[in-house]
């Protein structure tokens, strides 16, 4: 049947993905305060325009963990559900409705203490996306006001092109809350904003390689490292030999300094961290206190990419649990849930490639680590690849980390910014999937979850990582305008699908398989344009 | 009767949803059930997926809508949009694990919780093929699925035991259940409706009884 070719055809393709990052020690502390007209120059992740409660989270550290604890407040819009998913509009309570029944187990979460309070932070507060309200009403004008916007869009991307023509979307951008973009546009002159095409077409989009490889090598060589036009370039795609240097300078791992040797001593001193992290917490896996966050990681690895050769080398398990488990104990907020394994992928995999110096063509799936070095050379490199991956994947984290604490109110909320978005964008498949009663969160949390690893093959997923990175709130913000622009991609054949099983079946199965990157380059342009053209709507659309 | 039973067979609908602890088995029980496939190594779920299945039950059609969910806590708070309209629940433990059996004990009181006798529920002690490492007895999970209403089962997902039966007497549960509530509903059906329309549809329905108790 329909199912059992795409599943097949699903596990030919397997990605896998990697990369966050985070922060050390930001846990839970549930300390609930009221949202003041959140400043949005404020690095929180997300939605900091949305009215209501605002958690803020302190660090705290776990027992016997002394890292110096980075102070970092993640401020979420609270999500309020509307129509279809009215599910969600009661997890507080429905939360409350079972604890008992659960009671036994739920204290092995170290985060407990401050679950209930931010759940009521998330349940009882309501606040909606501003023009959130067309719910359902759309008109035939949004056909046109589609291609309006595909116009701008690519008129805009041609605009970027040509120097500095700046957006006169920014001011109506930084005050605009929810999907409006907030990331790097908050500062109207920073410049990021007109990081996307270099020249003056979409076609500008698709890499020149050795005339692009010249432009980051100047960029590189520069005494200060100007990492604005470092993100500028690397926003359309970094050369695969430069990526993982440049990967480790956007997430902010690596000290933007041109200097080798003080680049150098700074990852070497960040690798000894690690090392050491793991010499004095790793043991702890067996702990009462941390068998089941453990237990978890250690059946989650192994059944990661089962397809790929690679991931069933014990090395490169170890290697995975290591980092997830170091990474959960620092992070108890949110502790280790799935798919944030999945996140390690990308990191692991271009790192490791940049390590073993592989061609840029060579296949990695197949890589028998055994036989492309000798063990003593596989101890010499991959530790570094290995504290690389986890301070990458700490940075990614802390910017996404609401995604992952209890209930996952960032995820829930992108999943309604994305439903917003596409109803106002593509109102007749937004009718549709209504009509079928499917709910984005039966098919969007994992796209928010596991930021697209499992829809979309590893090299394009990395490919797309070059543009998170290079974005402020690449994976926190852009993320759903992507989501948004996979979602249309399909629209034709969703709107063909006759009911719920079919179109369930279809989106978890989308026919990715064969994408490259043409295809996530067409993805990004047009989350690009959308991501512009939706803060510059008209205002009748707003309302 | 009989007869316009056999013209128009019935076509139920059904939503069933698995739950259960973390790599108990649950994908790999409704992989085998769908396709017919055992793999060792497939990605564990997130969230929840959704696949389908066609069954045929003496005169009756059964479509089966299956949503397989993830066993992380994390992710449970989730659970209510699988299981809300379920007609059906499989909670699965894994012989070899008895905190996986005390998980479907949580599941059965919040299911009950939530939806009171409704949705039928079934227990499944997987891997059975792992014998020598059980560490759930058979009476205890028996005897605990009976004090809950519960039907038990132990299935091998990777040797194809027991899988099909688990599903077969879940949607004849489903069906009688179905069959009940459409009774209940006639039966409350305001009296001020004319008695005969009432029979009429009553007469349609009376072929459902049979079904109960089939082979296998
Ligand atoms: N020996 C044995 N192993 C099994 C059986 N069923 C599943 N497994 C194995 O148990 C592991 C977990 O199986 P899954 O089907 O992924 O478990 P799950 O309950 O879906 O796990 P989550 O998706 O994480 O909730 C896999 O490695 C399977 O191969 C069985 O009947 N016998
Ligand atoms: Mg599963």
């Amino acid at each position: 049947m329909i199912f059992g070719e795409q599943r097949r055809k699903w596990r030919h393709r397997r990605l896998y993905p990697g990369g966050a990052s985070s922060v050390d020690c930001l846990s839970r502390d549930g300390e609930i305060k009221e949202a003041t007209s959140a400043s949005p120059v404020d690095a929180s992740e997300t939605g900091s325009g949305l009215t209501g409660l605002a958690l803020v989270v302190n660090d705290l550290t776990p027992a016997g963990l002394r890292s110096t604890p980075l102070r970092s407040s993640v401020q979420e819009g609270p999500v309020k559900v509307n129509g279809g998913l009215k599910s969600m509009d009661s997890f507080g309570k429905y939360q409350r409705d079972v604890s008992d029944a659960w009671s036994t187990e739920e204290l092995a979460e170290e985060d407990n203490a401050g679950s209930s309070r931010q759940d009521d932070n998330y349940g009882s507060s309501s606040s909606r996306l501003p023009g959130a309200t067309s719910n359902g009403r759309v008109s035939g004008q949004n056909r046109h006001y589609s291609e309006h916007l595909r116009a701008k869009g690519l008129q805009r991307l041609a605009m970027q092109s040509s120097g500095r023509a700046s957006l006169p979307a920014h001011s109506a951008i930084a005050s605009r809350p929810g999907l409006a973009v907030r990331s790097s546009s908050v500062n109207a002159n920073d410049g990021l904003d007109e990081r996307p095409p270099s020249s003056s077409s979409l076609q500008s989009l698709l890499p020149r390689h050795s005339q692009k490889s010249d432009k980051f090598d100047k960029v590189l060589s520069m005494p200060s490292l100007d990492m604005e036009e470092l993100r500028r370039l690397s926003w359309s795609g970094i050369p695969s030999q430069l990526r993982a240097n440049v990967w480790r300078l956007l997430c902010g791992h690596a000290p933007p300094v041109s200097s080798k040797q003080k680049l150098e001593d700074t990852l070497h001193r960040k690798r000894e961290e690690y090392q050491s992290l793991v010499h004095d917490y790793y043991p702890k896996r067996h702990d009462d206190q941390y068998k089941d966050t453990f237990r978890q990681i250690h059946i989650d690895v192994p059944r990661m990419c089962p397809l790929i050769p690679l991931f069933q080398q014990i090395v490169v398990q170890e290697l995975f649990e290591r980092v997830l488990f170091i990474w959960a104990l620092r992070n108890p907020a949110s502790g280790y849930v799935q798919g944030i394994n999945d996140l390690v992928t990308p990191y692991f995999m271009v790192f490791l490639r940049q390590s073993l110096a592989l061609s840029p063509e060579e296949d990695m799936d197949n890589l028998q680590l055994d036989q492309v070095c000798s063990s003593a050379q596989l101890q010499a490199k991959l530790p570094a690849v290995e504290a690389d991956s986890f301070w990458c994947l700490s940075k990614l984290l802390s910017s996404i980390q609401s995604n992952y604490t209890f209930a996952q109110p960032g995820i829930q909320q992108r999943v309604v910014q994305l439903k917003d978005l596409v109803q106002r964008v593509d109102a007749p498949l937004h009718r549709h999937l209504e009509k079928c009663t499917v709910e984005y969160l039966q098919f969007s949390f994992r796209w928010m979850n596991n930021l697209l690893i499992r829809e979309l093959p590893l090299k394009c997923i990395i490919r797309l990582w070059d543009s998170y990175h290079s974005e402020m709130e690449g994976f926190a913000h852009f993320h759903v305008y992507v989501c948004a622009s996979f979602l249309l991609w399909w629209s034709e054949d969703l709107r063909n699908q006759p009911d719920f099983q079919h179109c369930l079946l279809l989106l978890q199965n989308l026919p990715t398989q064969n994408w490259g990157e043409d295809e996530v380059e067409r993805l990004l342009a047009k989350a690009y344009m959308l991501k512009y053209s939706f803060a510059d709507a008209p205002r009748h659309l707003r309302a | 009767m009989a007869a316009s039973a056999v013209a128009s067979p019935r076509v139920h609908d059904f939503k069933v949803v698995l739950l259960g602890e973390g790599c108990v088995g649950k994908t790999s029980l409704v992989l085998r059930y769908v396709e017919n496939k055992f793999n060792e190594k497939h990605e564990s779920t997130l969230q929840a997926s959704f696949l389908t299945k066609k069954l045929t039950i003496g005169n009756r059609r059964v479509n089966l809508s299956i949503w397989d969910t993830a066993g992380q806590e994390r992710f449970h708070a989730l659970g209510p949009i699988y299981y809300r309209d379920s007609n059906g629940a499989i909670l699965t433990y894994d012989i070899t694990d008895d905190d996986s059996f005390q998980k479907v004990k949580n599941w059965v009181k919040e299911l009950k919780k939530m939806l009171g006798t409704d949705i039928m529920l079934t227990i499944i002690g997987n891997k059975t093929d792992l014998e020598k490492q059980r560490n759930v007895s058979v009476e205890t999970a028996e005897q605990y699925a009976e004090s809950v209403g519960a039907t038990h089962f132990q299935t091998s997902a990777k040797l194809n035991r027991g899988v099909e039966e688990v599903f077969l007497d879940l949607s004849r549960r489903m069906i009688e259940q179905a069959d009940k509530q459409d009774a209940e509903k006639r039966a409350l059906s305001p009296s001020s409706r004319s008695t005969a329309a009432g029979n009429v549809v009553l007469l349609e329905e009376t072929p459902a009884a049979p079904i109960k108790s089939g082979c296998c």
